[in-house]
């Protein structure tokens, strides 16, 4: 049942990139969203009727010495919550693709990378062992570079898709790590290694997977490549980039809580360096000037939130707010791109403005305004509940306090951006001529992910029924609505507040201090990498492959050749010239040696 | 039926010399196809030994044996021939030449895979150096075909002395066959000379740095089929050649030296890795990113672990075909008369979109994509080693990181792009893209399923000993 949900989608992606231009606009498009509709449907189904046993085994992929590797599922709360998530929203964005794409020649591409991606994430979601799970972690890894490079006549495009697929693969090798100390213990299968998590070379486990879910849910010190991955389409932002891949990484620690929990001295380091991610993007978002690159630092300011509740064990409100998040930032990115394609591409917020009187974008705008107001934490919308259930968590825990007043105070900083987005966005009053207008399947996926964000949070985590959480197993956060609401004031609000403030007058451009050009260059974090990483790699391929290769492989061994031709000429054995003469006297000298050597140790 | 494997190229390509051209390089590539179904037929049916006497004064024994990994070798290098003679073009000149040496090359290659005796084997491996480096010479480079006459040489060399010694050493063996060498007992000090002797012998034929020299001037210049054939299967003749020595004759004197072994292959995989980072041209991409594969192939042989084993001769198939598929899709862009600097390229894609898929399949499984061919081995590999030595299993991987840049960045400056500065292109026609089906169906085939694979090479491996 489960595996329709993978094998229909890959099949269709295959189908597409080989042979989509045949196919036509209307059944190309129709097969891609079909199959992750179906896909959807099998999981719901799935949902409804799980199967008996939760590991379901195709067959041995691999034996890796005593561990063996099955081509398998684990079907359990935690793995159809993500498949309802991934199907869910990947069909809304494959819907509202069709329109979003609609003049795009190239759509069979996007459309196939699409499903692949679909397909890839199913089977991370899915896999039951760690060998498998790569399978998956990779593969939407290249799903995700193809489509941030899908507009292959840009540079920049092509470079920041290598950029997130290298970094991606770094990552990957965490999990590799994983999988070796794993396999030497004798499986990599999830029902063993978290059933009996052992001691031994857990630190090599964990790191690994910390490094591997850093890269690819775009944590600091990881996370460079995301606001680059901005160049994609919009679509590949809103769900690769916002609501699916970059939330691997959660859903890996979740997974892997009793592996966690056997390091407990990693909580606390997990949960700061979650709120370093959250607090780090959420200054360089109330900077940026172009409308998805805020997005973009957006999403990984909430990823760290993830992995602060992950920190402090708190897996339920984790999964909680990753679900939500991708209701409301899928959103967020949906409308974005609504308005991106309405002003012919144009992404500077500067240059928009006015956009609440233009009739076309009345739905972006409110899609926009909910899924900002749910990104803020405003009740009683999705991401206030799962956000106050983090915060309460982290509140808490009790390590210390800072953490909480960090999360605080990067709530309040949030509101403060999406505030200053949409002032800056809609209010004013300037022209715009022929707005290209969204089409029907495009705002109706955007009112679906708007009943979401605004019914998905009291539905699934209202503090005194957490239904999400009570289906996950996880132990329930005891939040409470008074002081939850309470929080609100202190934060959201303040933060709005001030955005009205300073930019009810719309300021024509962005300010113009070098720490605001320093935060909206990510605080400069690229170069430092380009500086201690990329550069002296660059330097030491250089010395390899001219200098030490040239002596080693070229002038060296050119000596020594051409001064045995040399003298072969100069004895005059090798004088007509000729190739194939210079082989047969070298071979037969050399068989001859041989036969002689033979006859002469046998007589 | 082996023999026949072994003979059916060699006598073909005595014929093939004497005809016109164009019916020449039809006679060898029906020939080559009807090895490779000599291949599957004697694997499906488990073909037993062959053996009669050939020198009984020097212990060889005309002693053939195919088993899973000789098999999936002796098939890779037919199926190899087969799409690098399927792929030639009028471009080749002589053709009646061009497919005799092909077919020599390929017999002298079954020759070295199916050989059980290890005199068989040294014959066999001296014989597949002359159609080599004629082909490399007559329609590639004379230089890049002397260079790596004398490097191979150098290794030849090393191997006889090495026979002499086992031969006429005192060590008193009554023949070469594989079986008794396994089973001999050689004195610790022979066996430490025997190892330096073959590891030189095989380091050239592999390459390993620093020996490689030959390597990257003799993929650059000779064709795209023949580069294919060479880069493909003859670097894998010498991984098999230090699999048997290695891992079965002298696994004591290989087991004392493991840190200085594992030193050198680690050295030759971060050096092909920096080398293939700064390439500008498309072919030495792909011979420096060779050289760091084939040096993970070799860690893993170092190693002695039988699941890094395993994990080394399922990367010899996966590498086969990538670097094989690889090398015929630049045949391809020079058949176009495209310029061979990656600044110059870029947009492929767009004229020729099924080239464009062919590339990024075959690179990213060059890469290491999951669920494609390579990966199960390097993770097999990269396992074993790291039971052995975690540091340099860790030191290893890293290369994987080198490679998604380097090898993306060879498929993003062919394919990708706007392509304007290009002339007009067309598409691959019928007969490349069927060159690419079989190859690119074992991509996918052994990635999704490579325990079809591990299973064989490992029954195979225990008949060797090896557990």
């Amino acid at each position: 049942m489960f595996w329709a949900a993978l094998f229909l989608p890959l099949m269709v992606g295959l189908t597409l990139l080989f042979y989509g231009p045949k196919l036509g606009r209307k059944l190309a498009m129709s097969l891609a969203c079909g199959s992750v509709g179906a896909g959807f449907v099998s999981s719901l189904l799935t949902f409804l009727h799980p199967p008996q046993s939760p590991d379901q085994v195709l067959f041995v992929w691999l034996h890796l010495g005593d561990a063996v590797v099955d081509f398998g599922a684990l079907i359990d709360p935690l793995s159809i919550t993500m498949l309802l998530t991934v199907t869910g929203v990947g069909f809304l964005i494959h819907l509202y693709s069709t329109g979003y794409m609609a003049d795009e020649p190239e759509y069979p591409r996007f459309f196939g990378y699409l499903n692949l991606f679909v397909a890839a994430m199913v089977m991370l979601i899915l896999a039951n062992n760690f060998a498998l799970l790569l399978l998956g972690w990779a593969g939407v890894g290249f799903a995700s570079c193809m489509l941030i490079g899908f507009y292959q006549d840009r540079p920049s495009a092509l470079m920041a898709a290598r950029k997130a697929f290298v970094i991606n693969t770094f990552g990957d090798l965490g999990l590799m790590a994983a999988v070796f100390v794993l396999a030497n213990q004798g499986s990599v299968a999830f029902r063993d290694t978290l059933a009996t998590p052992s001691d031994e070379g857990a630190i090599i486990v964990v790191l690994g997977l910390l490094v591997a879910a850093y890269a690819k849910s775009a944590q600091f010190p990881l996370h460079t490549w995301l606001p680059d991955a901005m160049e994609g389409p919009t679509p590949v932002s809103a769900l690769i980039h916002a609501a699916t891949m970059v939330t691997a990484g959660v859903y890996l620690l979740v997974r892997c809580q009793p592996i966690l929990g056997s390091v407990p001295e990693m909580g606390a380091l997990i949960a700061a360096m979650g709120l370093v991610s959250a607090a780090l993007a959420a200054t360089c978002a109330l900077a940026q000037t172009d409308l998805k690159r805020i997005l973009a630092y957006s999403t990984m300011s909430q990823l760290g939130y993830m992995f602060m509740a992950c920190g402090v064990g708190a897996y339920g409100a984790a999964i909680f707010h990753l679900v939500t998040h991708a209701f409301f930032k899928a959103l967020l990115f949906l409308s974005a791109g609504t308005i991106i394609h309405a002003l012919h591409g144009e992404q500077n917020i500067f240059k928009m403005g006015g956009l609440a009187r233009v009739k076309e974008l009345s739905t972006a705008r409110w899609s926009f305004l909910i899924g900002g107001a749910a990104l803020a934490g405003i009740f009683p919308l999705a991401g206030y509940f799962s956000k106050e259930e983090i915060l309460t968590a982290v509140h808490h825990d009790g390590v210390t306090q800072a953490l909480f007043y960090g999360g605080l105070l990067t709530s309040a900083i949030t509101a403060f951006y999406f505030g200053r987005a949409y002032i800056l966005v809609f209010w004013g009053d300037r022209e715009h001529e022929h707005p290209h207008a969204a089409t029907a399947l495009m705002n109706g996926a955007c009112w679906v992910l708007l009943l979401l964000t605004v019914g998905a949070g009291a539905a699934l985590g209202w503090p005194t029924n957490p239904t999400l959480e009570h289906y996950l197993h996880a132990v329930p956060v005891a939040g409470n609505l008074g002081e939850g609401l309470l929080l609100m004031c202190a934060t959201a609000l303040p933060g709005l507040g001030l955005a009205y403030a300073m930019f009810k007058t719309r300021p024509d451009g962005p300010a113009k201090g070098a720490i605001f050009r320093w935060a909206e260059q990510g605080w400069a974090l690229d170069d430092v990498q380009r500086m201690l990483v990329i550069r002296p790699l660059q330097v030491l391929g250089r010395m390899f492959g001219r200098n030490i290769e040239d002596a080693v492989s070229h002038s060296m061994p050119d000596r020594v050749g051409s001064t045995a031709v040399q003298a072969g000429s100069e004895l005059g054995l090798m004088q007509n010239g000729l190739l194939r003469t210079y082989a047969l006297v070298l071979l037969t000298g050399l068989m001859g040696a041989i036969v002689y050597l033979l006859w002469q140790v046998q007589g | 039926m082996l023999t026949a494997i072994v003979l059916l190229p060699i006598v073909a390509a005595a014929a093939v010399g004497w005809l016109p051209p164009s019916l020449a390089r039809r006679l060898a590539f029906v020939t080559a196809l009807a090895d490779l179904a000599l291949v599957i037929l004697a694997w499906l049916n488990q073909a037993p030994l062959e053996s009669y006497p050939w020198i009984p004064s020097l212990g060889v024994e005309w002693r053939l044996a195919l088993d899973g990994v000789t098999g999936m070798l002796a098939g890779l290098a037919a199926l190899l021939v087969v799409c690098a003679l399927a792929a030639t073009t009028e471009r080749i000149t002589r053709q009646n030449e061009y497919a005799a040496l092909m077919l020599l090359l390929l017999g002298f290659l079954q020759g070295v895979f199916l050989a059980s005796n290890l005199g068989v084997f040294y014959i066999f491996w001296e014989l597949m150096i002359l159609p080599a480096f004629l082909l490399v010479g007559r329609w590639g480079d004379r230089k890049a075909a002397f260079k790596f006459f004398l490097y191979t040489l150098m290794g030849s060399l090393a191997m006889l002395l090495a026979l002499v010694i086992i031969l006429f050493g005192g060590t008193a063996l009554p023949d070469l066959n594989y079986a008794t060498l396994a089973l001999h007992p050689f004195s610790p000090q022979i066996e430490q000379v025997l190892m330096i002797l073959f590891l030189l012998g095989f380091a050239v034929k592999i390459p390993l740095f620093p020996v490689h020299g030959w390597q990257v001037d003799t993929y650059e210049t000779s064709p795209a089929p023949v580069a294919a054939v060479i880069a493909g299967v003859m670097s894998k003749a010498g991984l098999y050649g230090l699999l048997r020595v290695g891992g079965v004759f002298f696994t004591s004197a290989f087991a004392n030296a493991i840190p200085i072994l594992l030193t050198l292959a680690l050295v030759s995989l971060i050096y092909g890795s920096f080398c293939a980072l700064g390439q500008t041209r498309t072919r030495r991409v792909l011979a420096y990113s060779s050289l760091a594969h084939v040096a993970m192939m070799t860690l893993g042989i170092f190693s002695l672990q039988s699941v890094a084993l395993e994990g080394s001769v399922l990367q010899m198939l996966a590498h086969g075909l990538t670097t094989g598929g690889l090398f015929l899709l630049l045949g391809y862009l020079e058949d176009r008369d495209l310029p061979d600097d990656l600044d110059q390229l870029g947009g492929v894609a767009t004229p020729m979109p099924v080239f464009g898929l062919a590339l990024l399949l075959f690179s990213m499984a060059a890469l290491g994509l999951p669920a494609l061919c390579s990966f199960p081995g390097e993770l097999l590999i990269l396992t074993g080693l790291y039971h052995l030595s975690p540091g340099s299993a860790i030191l290893a991987s890293l290369s994987l990181v080198a490679a998604a840049w380097f090898l993306l960045r060879f498929y993003q400056r062919i394919a990708a792009g706007s392509g304007a500065r290009l002339p007009r292109l067309t598409d691959l026609d019928w007969r490349e893209q069927a060159v690419l089906v079989p190859l690119a169906v074992l991509v996918i085939w052994v990635g999704l399923r490579p325990y079809d694979w591990q299973a064989i090479i490992r029954a195979a491996m225990m008949t060797w000993g090896i557990q």
